[in-house]
């Protein structure tokens, strides 16, 4: 039918080309920068974004948006910070998750069954959650070293290496994004995910069941939150309130946004979140290791964000 | 059942007068014993208000009333205020010149990108945030002093020995901040752009079709919203005599709060300034309530009830004409 | 500035107030106005007539600047005009009544008033008691008395439509385009709406109202246009025509008329497979009843608004009835939601299938099996193999031309989509199939493979319901034809009573004889 010309395929594959430019650019121009010590570092910090940017790709997919998935990474972190002392580790994380749960079920029955509008749902939950979070650590940072063993489980959890050289985070990271891509692709949930954020309307006459839907898609949003809460808690060895997860949701749903999946709902690109992550990542790497100051980094990924956005625009026109 | 819900609605656009007057009916009495209702601790929120993101809400409301957000109002805060004490060294004048100028600037990017490149302005104002953020500490390592007489001024007291208990007088910056509230509320009420920020936010294409250019009104709401902002800025900077690198944080969330609470609905065309100006007393009015509370019960508290008063308020803005659809006429067909 | 030629002979009289001739439209791949004229005079009460996809819309459009013509001349008021958008065509005086209103719903009466021209007081801010007043003044002369202070979406379609009308006078339109103004009215709102009409064309401002409702256009109305597939049929008096005479005008003979079907076995034996009695919904269904057959095809004859496609919607679960039962195999049944049908085996290809069909980015592949994917399920995951099998199946069934079945579904043309659409309901295995305009916007090719489709369904015991604009069509493939006119049925033909004129003269048939 139509032949894409040169325009055409630059655009398909901008994120894709984005990337590999700025890795071409740093193995030419930054002195070690194919170290091990650099591809860890990329790895533990990538972790939180793509976490919460699988459960992001599925929530925009269907046309939403979750501005609440850094409180609920704090809310879980600061869950099992304070429970696993009592009940030990598994339980706590087990709680932490049902908690999360409910809180992304509460925001897709609001916006699935009541047809609220997702952002104001998830600012609402935004604050309450982060307040909660705060309430329940009593406002101060729960240090993981003055848990005891079970503390020292959970920092495990943030700093083992596996094989001694690669960080743990590898295997949330993997798994999170085969899990979401199997799903989008393979599942009848992502089939249906994608169809209602294509066109609420039409799947609606096709019957399929949207508000189960949206309920579904905040549930996991928050739960994958909950894990990158977890996790990045236990990296920093410390649960703290205030901070964890803070502006989370931003970094998230950048990497979205650039890894071409639409705001206005409709195919889930997994692995242009990925790659959004990683270009994102490759910004603040960039400009360390050159000794660009990462404030520059941040301009730099707000002018990149605005780019992929109108990039994508245009190809839906 | 209609009569009830006849009822119900004209109490609702009136409702946040309502909540607001229980909250200070009900705290006066719980706090009676600690002179909640005095004078003084009235003006303390007031000026809470008038430092912490008063104005950022009032900024807020220009936007959403359009049907947009502006997420960037809090890094404007602060760079505005790095940006003035930065050139106040040079001349002072110039320096508050150049900070609100800073907030012009960035509300006219944002405008642009929302109205000419068509993107959203959740993603257009996410990306001012980030750029903002970093270029504040491009341009300062540090905090950034500010002296001069915009400190004398933004630190002076009026009224002194008017008010009964407040015989040094209050800051100046309460009557000002009502100032601003006021200008805002007649901008909303007597003037061709206010009118025609409703008309936009209603129904957009409803609003070109009448003659309305809705590219330049969105354009000068985000312009509104980036000055108040600087303004706040600028304010805060020459009252505290510095200008902080991290001001302004997460303040356009609770400014969203704010005016969701106010009865600002957040598709657009509904709401009053008023109503922002009750939003934000309801909340500064919480947020002290908490420093009465017995220590015990944690601060934070604060944002659960906020949050929760954001899903209920969002909750009860359901439409209210249910039946009438305004599509755009190019969609009509045969 | 041109003038008419009738000014330059020194005609005593400008004869006409608009005068368009040969107006030509085209969009990518379809000519929409071949050659049209219209012709209406001052303080004249003029009708637009036509069905579906005749070209009144896009007519309008190029009227009033949203559209640009490709050729042709409009005269209004003695000058030659192309109008680049709306704001211009008002402000030569041209005004526009919406089907869905364009006005600003949250704001007040007198605010969607002024909206874009408020008066202001000395000291420069708007006046809003001098706009309170004088919208009061304004409404109260059409006889419209309402609170002007209220939010403008409080009030009915009825009252907003009033408002759209003075906020037209006040602005000292000429020519008022009314869209559909009695779609959402009932009895006593058209009477005032028509009252407000005739007091339009006594300050000498027309009117071209455009609207399906026989009866309306022959109580107000004094002269009336006609299209048809985008070409002018003719300009007629009222007094010189009756509703069957215009009814045929409007949906005419089409020549060589395939041949008809012939049922393949004794329907009178058949079972019956869905009843629905006395349906009420709102004012678009007032106690209508549908009784479908296995293996039948029954069509639903009506003009638009008459509530075919509502009652479509209640058979298939979109939308609840206010009143009324369906019944399955005999049994009362609860039809709440699309899925509810679906699981029964019925199937629905809608009106628009831009909007409520297709969807739009995903694969063809996706489109077809969207309803059937609940039992494509295997423990969550989707059973790949089966679905490929089923979708290429139908892909070459119903000769569906796409490069692949990944492609998105919104580059195949609009044949191939709807016969995308049509595969997706086949692959349920349905019992009933409810067919919405199924031939609409579709090339000549693709109509009779549809066409033919419907006779392989009925042949395999499959019921179709079809619901078309064209009444050749209907004859053709309906085993039985109910005619709807505003929400109730009109007659109910079978056997030899289906051909044209039959069906024709009972839409036209007047109110007091009215069937059950």
């Amino acid at each position: 039918m139509e032949k894409m010309n040169g325009l055409q395929i630059i655009k398909k594959y901008s994120s894709v080309t984005l990337l590999l430019v700025l890795v071409l650019l740093n193995a030419i121009f930054t002195p070690s920068f194919f170290n091990l010590n650099n591809l860890n570092n990329i790895i533990t910090q990538i972790c939180p974004v793509i976490l919460c940017g699988m459960g992001m790709t599925l929530v925009i997919s269907t046309g939403g948006i979750d501005i609440s998935v850094g409180s609920v990474m704090a809310l879980a972190g600061v869950l099992t910070a304070r429970l696993m002392p009592q009940t030990g580790l598994y339980p706590a994380v087990l709680c932490a998750l049902l908690a999360a749960v409910l809180v992304g079920g509460l925001a897709g029955f609001m916006v699935g069954k009541l047809r609220l509008q997702a952002m104001v749902v998830t600012l609402g939950l935004m604050l309450a959650v982060r307040g909660a979070a705060q309430v329940l650590c009593d406002g101060r940072d729960i240090y993981f070293n003055k848990l005891g063993k079970v503390g020292e489980q959970l920092a495990l959890w943030g700093t083992y290496k596996i094989g001694g050289a690669v960080p743990v985070q590898i295997i949330p990271i993997v798994l999170a994004a085969a899990v979401i891509w199997i799903i989008a692709e393979k599942t009848v949930l992502g089939h249906q995910i994608q169809a209602v954020g294509d066109n609420y309307k039409s799947s609606a006459l096709a019957g399929i069941n949207t508000a189960r839907t949206m309920i579904i898609v905040y549930c996991m949003s928050a739960f994958f939150a909950a894990f990158a809460g977890i996790f990045q808690a236990a990296k920093i060895a410390v649960a703290a309130g205030s901070s964890l997860g803070q502006l989370a949701e931003l970094d998230a749903i950048a990497a979205v946004v650039i890894g071409g999946t639409p705001m206005s709902g409709g195919k889930a690109r997994v692995i242009g979140t990925v790659i959004g992550a990683l270009i994102m990542q490759m910004i603040t790497l960039t400009c360390v290791m050159n000794d660009i100051p990462s404030q520059y980094a941040q301009v730099l990924k707000a002018i990149i964000l605005i780019f992929a956005v109108f990039i994508q625009r245009e190809k839906r026109k | 059942m209609k009569i009830a819900k006849k009822i119900y609605h004209s109490f609702y656009s009136k409702s946040t007068i309502l909540a607001f007057l229980l909250l200070i009916i009900t705290s006066g009495i719980i706090f009676a014993d600690r002179n909640f209702m005095s004078v003084a601790n009235i003006f303390n929120i007031l000026l809470k208000a008038s430092k912490n993101g008063g104005y950022i809400a009032l900024g807020m409301t220009f936007v959403i009333l359009c049907g947009e957000i502006d997420l960037s109002a809090g890094a404007v805060l602060a760079i505005s205020g790095v940006v003035m004490g930065l050139v106040g060294q040079v001349n002072p004048y110039l320096g508050i010149a150049a900070g609100l100028l800073t907030g012009v600037i960035t509300g006219m990017l944002i405008g642009l990108m929302v109205t000419k490149m068509r993107i959203s302005s959740w993603i257009a104002s996410l990306a001012m945030l980030f750029a903002l953020r970093g270029m504040i500490s491009i341009i300062a390592k540090k905090s950034v002093t500010v002296s001069g007489s915009a400190m004398t001024f933004a630190n002076a007291k009026v009224l002194k020995g008017w008010l009964p208990g407040m015989n040094s007088g209050i800051s100046i910056m309460i009557p000002l901040f009502f100032l601003l509230v006021f200008i805002c509320m007649y901008i909303g009420r007597y003037t061709k752009f206010g009118m025609n920020i409703y008309a936009v936010g209603g129904n957009g294409e409803a609003a070109r079709m009448m003659g309305i250019n809705t590219d330049r009104t969105k354009i000068i709401a985000f312009i509104a919203s980036g000055f108040l902002a600087a303004f706040s800025g600028v304010l805060l900077a020459s009252s505290s005599g510095s200008a902080t690198l991290s001001a302004g944080n997460t303040y356009e969330t609770y400014a969203i709060a704010m005016c969701a609470i106010g009865g600002i609905k957040l598709s657009g065309g509904v709401g009053k300034f008023s109503g922002t100006f009750f939003g934000i007393l309801i909340y500064f009015i919480i947020n002290t309530i908490f420093t009465y509370l017995p220590t015990s019960i944690s601060v934070h508290w604060q944002s659960i009830v906020m949050g929760l008063l954001v899903l209920i308020s969002v909750g009860v803005q359901t439409e209210v004409f249910g039946k009438v659809k305004f599509k755009k006429i190019r969609e009509q067909t045969d | 500035m041109l003038r008419h030629p009738l000014c330059m002979k020194g005609a005593a009289v400008m004869e006409w107030l608009l005068d368009i001739q040969g107006l030509e439209k085209s969009f990518p791949g379809v000519k929409a106005l071949k050659g049209v004229s219209l012709q209406v005079k001052e303080g004249e009460v003029h009708a637009l007539m036509g069905e579906n996809g005749a070209g009144k819309s896009t007519l309008i459009k190029v009227l009033t600047g949203i559209y640009q013509k490709d050729a042709g001349t409009i005269w209004f008021d003695g000058q030659s005009i192309d109008a680049k958008s709306p704001i211009e065509a008002n402000r030569k005086g041209i005004s526009t009544i919406y089907q869905e209103l364009n006005l600003s719903p949250f704001q007040t009466v007198y605010e969607n008033l002024f909206l874009g021209r408020e008066p202001r007081t000395k000291i420069g801010s708007i006046d809003r008691k001098e706009m309170v007043a004088e919208a009061s003044r304004i409404l109260d002369d059409l006889e419209v008395h309402i609170d002007v202070t209220r939010p403008l979406g409080q009030y009915s379609t009825a009252i907003q439509q009033m408002v759209a009308v003075a906020r037209a006078i006040s602005t000292n339109t000429k020519l008022v385009i009314m869209d559909e103004p009695t779609s959402s009215l009932d009895a006593k709102e058209v009477k005032v709406l028509f009252k407000v009409i005739r007091k339009l064309k006594s300050q000498g401002i027309s009117v071209i109202f455009i609207s399906h409702k026989l009866d309306e256009i022959f109580e107000i109305c004094e002269r009336l246009t006609v299209l048809k597939d985008g070409q002018y049929v003719g300009a007629y008096d009222i007094k010189d025509l009756d509703q069957l005479k215009l009814i045929s005008l409007m949906v005419g003979r089409e020549t060589g008329e395939r041949e008809r079907k012939k049922a393949e076995y004794n329907l009178e034996q058949a079972k019956e497979l869905m009843r629905a009695d006395n349906i009420r919904r709102g004012m678009r269904l007032n106690g209508v009843g549908i009784t479908i057959k296995e293996g039948e095809v029954v069509g639903l004859a009506g003009l638009l608004g008459s509530g075919r496609s509502e009652l479509a919607q209640v058979l298939f679960g979109a939308n609840q009835p206010d009143q009324g039962q369906v019944f399955w195999y005999g049994e009362p049944a609860r039809i709440r939601k699309p899925a509810d049908a679906i699981t029964r085996g019925i199937g629905f290809c809608t009106e628009d299938r831009k909007v409520e069909g297709i969807i739009p980015n995903l694969s063809v592949k996706e489109n077809i099996t969207i309803a059937l994917l609940p039992k494509l399920n295997k423990f969550g995951f989707v059973k790949t193999r089966e679905q490929d099998k089923i979708v290429s199946s139908y892909i070459d069934k119903l000769r569906i031309k796409t490069p692949s079945a990944e492609q998105p579904i919104v580059n195949l043309s609009g044949g191939n989509q709807q016969k995308v659409l049509l595969a997706r309901w086949m692959c349920i295995e349905p019992k009933l199939i409810i067919m919405d305009e199924p031939t609409r916007g579709i090339d000549v090719g693709a109509k009779a493979e549809i066409e033919q489709l419907i006779q392989e369904f009925s042949k395999a015991g499959i019921s179709v319901l079809m619901i078309s604009s064209e009444i050749a069509e209907l004859v053709r493939n309906c085993d039985r034809i109910l005619v709807l006119r505003d929400g109730k049925k009109k007659g109910e033909l079978t056997g030899a009573d289906i051909n044209q004129d039959k069906i024709m003269e009972t839409i036209a048939h007047s109110s007091e004889h009215e069937e059950a």
